[in-house]
Parts: C-alpha cells; structure tokens; sequence
C-alpha cells in the first residue's frame, strides 16, 4: 500500500504558505474583476458626460471603492441635489458594508487594531463573497487569511480604478448598444448566481428582491438596506427554525 | 462643497462602516443569531441590488426593456451552471447583442 502523494509532501509554513495564500487570491477575485470591469467603464463612461469636473468625479473610484454609492453620488449631484444628500443617500447606500466587518471580524478578529483597521478599506461585496467561500474551508489560519485577502483586494481595487480611468478616458468611442449600462445588474446576477441556495437562502434573496423593489420610493435610497434587513431576517427565522426541528 | 469633498465625505462615512464592527467585535465567537443571519447578507445582497438594478430606475418601479431582461436571465443561467459569475457577462452580453438585433 503507498502513500497518498500528497502526504509525501506536508502543507507548507511559513512564508511559502503565506505566498502561496496571496497568489490563490489574486486568481480567486479574477471572476469579480471580469464582472466589476464593465461596471467600472459603464461608471467611467458616465462621469465624461456629467457636469461634474473629470478627476473628481473619478476620485470616488479610490475614496469609495464601490460603485453603486458611487454612481448615486454622481447622479444626485449632477441632477443638481444639494451634497449634504448625495452624502447621505450614497452612505445609506454603502450601509450593508457595516455587516460585512461584522463577517470579516470572524476572520481577522486575533489581529492588531491597527492591522484591522487597514484590512477595512478595501472591504466590499465582491472581495467578502469570495473570501468568505474560501475561508469556510477553514484550511487557512489567520496568517493566510490575511495574504489572500489583502491580494485580492489589490487586484480589484487596481481593476477598479483602471477600469473607471479607462470608461473616462474612451468616453463617448463605446457604443451605445454595447450593452454597458448592463454590468451592474450582470454583475449581481453573477454574484447571486454563485450563492448557496438552500431554502433559508433562496427565501433571504426572495424577500430582499421583493422589498428593493417595492419599496423604491422609500427617503434616501434606503430601499436596498432595508431590503437587506429583511431578507436577513427572514432567512434567520427559517434557518432557525430547521435547526429546531 | 465640492465634488471631491462629497466623494471624500461618502469615502469616510464608507471607512467607517467597513472598519466599526471588524474594529470594535472581539473576533472570537459571535453571537450565534449573528452568525447564522451573516449567512445571509450574501444572497440578500445581491438579489436586493440585482432587484434594483433591474426593476427600479430613478426611484420609480420599472422594469427594463425585454432584451435585456432576457440577458440578465441567461447570464444568471449560465453564471449558476458554471459555478463562475464570469460567465454572467460573457453569455450575458452576446444575448442583449443578439436579442436586441432580432426585428421584434
């Protein structure tokens, strides 16, 4: 009887499994940088455009590291709404990030403060998607968490902002029927479709469907968080509920 | 205010969403109604923003035009049977092409 190969050969420590853990992240977010670039030439496309001055309109691409809040910001502020309420509206946008710190504290939670608070800025919903399929393996320690972490933020943030100078930049050469303005919900079909769907899953993304939509018109663009909250909470309630039974 | 302050403002306000329970929670052991609801955020997420994307513009309820609904459910498709959210543009966009060149 022989050996399985892979036992020959024990995990590496250290700093090569710390390399190693950086380049599995940098090709793990490569999907999301296929399905945020479009988004961010749509995004980039749209601020030559606008009324708003070119580089400032792109700083939000670095500043804010997300494109919805970002692009609400854009909208409300050339549609002439006054700043405080384009602020108000985009971080009321952003809101579900505080949850995802809340996830990511499972992750990063033994490190420094000060540690911590860098691993926050770049922390976004395609980069926890991705993190959080990886880390539920629970074959990384907190070491490797942080190395795939860290490198694929790099590789989305530096996507991120290539892709939004470069919508700027060619502007007005992309097609009309090319079909930009298409790659957000594109990229949250992408990203759905990836999800676990059991059924506490597939009644959270039912419920949250429901109520973006139905309450579109609530103050602030405030229907998508509490879309959020609700689905959240009905997908708790029955997940709950088959644990119990 | 100008617009890079706006953008600066709405960057801190981000920060500090991102950074206040990463920061602030002990990072052992949540909470198990807080782990078990954080399974959650993920689908919620994406379905609410998908919905918004698709079925709201300018604050009104309105869905958008055929082709492209028929691109979103076919990247949606192809996205879910490859297990890649690639997939979602690159079988995703030829159908709006396609779709939107049909004489409907």
């Amino acid at each position: 009887m022989t050996a399985h190969p892979a036992a020959a050969h024990p995990a590496a420590t250290g700093r090569p499994a710390t390399r190693a853990a950086a380049g599995e992240g940098a090709r793990a977010i490569l999907p999301m940088v296929v399905a945020v670039v479009p988004f961010g030439l749509a995004i980039g496309a749209a601020i030559g455009p606008s009324a708003l001055p070119d580089a400032a309109g792109w700083s939000g691409a670095p500043l804010i590291l997300a494109g919805s809040a970002q692009l609400t910001a854009l909208n409300m502020l050339d549609g002439g709404a006054a700043p405080v309420l384009a602020v108000l509206a985009a971080v009321a946008v952003n809101a579900r990030l505080l949850v995802f710190g809340a996830g990511a504290a499972r992750w990063f939670g033994s490190l420094p403060v000060r540690r911590r608070l860098l691993l926050a800025f770049p922390l976004i919903d395609q980069l926890y998607a991705v993190c959080e399929a990886r880390f539920a393996r629970g074959d990384l320690d907190v070491r490797g968490r942080q190395a795939f972490y860290a490198a694929a933020a790099a590789v989305l943030a530096a996507s991120w902002m290539a892709a939004q100078a470069v919508g700027l930049a060619a502007g007005a050469a992309v097609p009309a029927g090319a079909g930009l303005d298409l790659a957000a919900p594109l990229a949250f079909a992408g990203l759905l479709a990836r999800m676990s769907w059991s059924g506490p899953a597939l009644a959270a993304g039912a419920t949250a469907a429901g109520v973006a939509s139905v309450g579109v018109g609530l103050p602030f663009h405030s229907s998508v968080l509490a879309a959020i909250a609700a689905g959240v909470a009905v997908g708790s309630a029955l997940g709950q509920r088959g644990a119990a039974s | 205010m100008t617009t890079l302050a706006v953008m600066a403002t709405i960057g801190l306000g981000s920060y500090g969403l991102r950074a206040a329970l990463l920061v602030l929670l002990p990072g052992r052991r949540l909470p198990a109604g807080v782990d078990r609801g954080l399974l959650f955020i993920g689908p919620a997420a994406a379905a609410a923003m998908l919905s918004a994307t698709v079925a709201t513009r300018a604050g009104h309820l309105a869905l958008r035009p055929v082709p492209e609904l028929v691109a979103v459910a076919a990247g949606f498709v192809a996205a879910r049977r490859t297990g890649n959210a690639a997939y979602a543009f690159a079988f995703g966009l030829p159908v709006l092409w396609l779709v939107s060149a049909l004489p409907l």
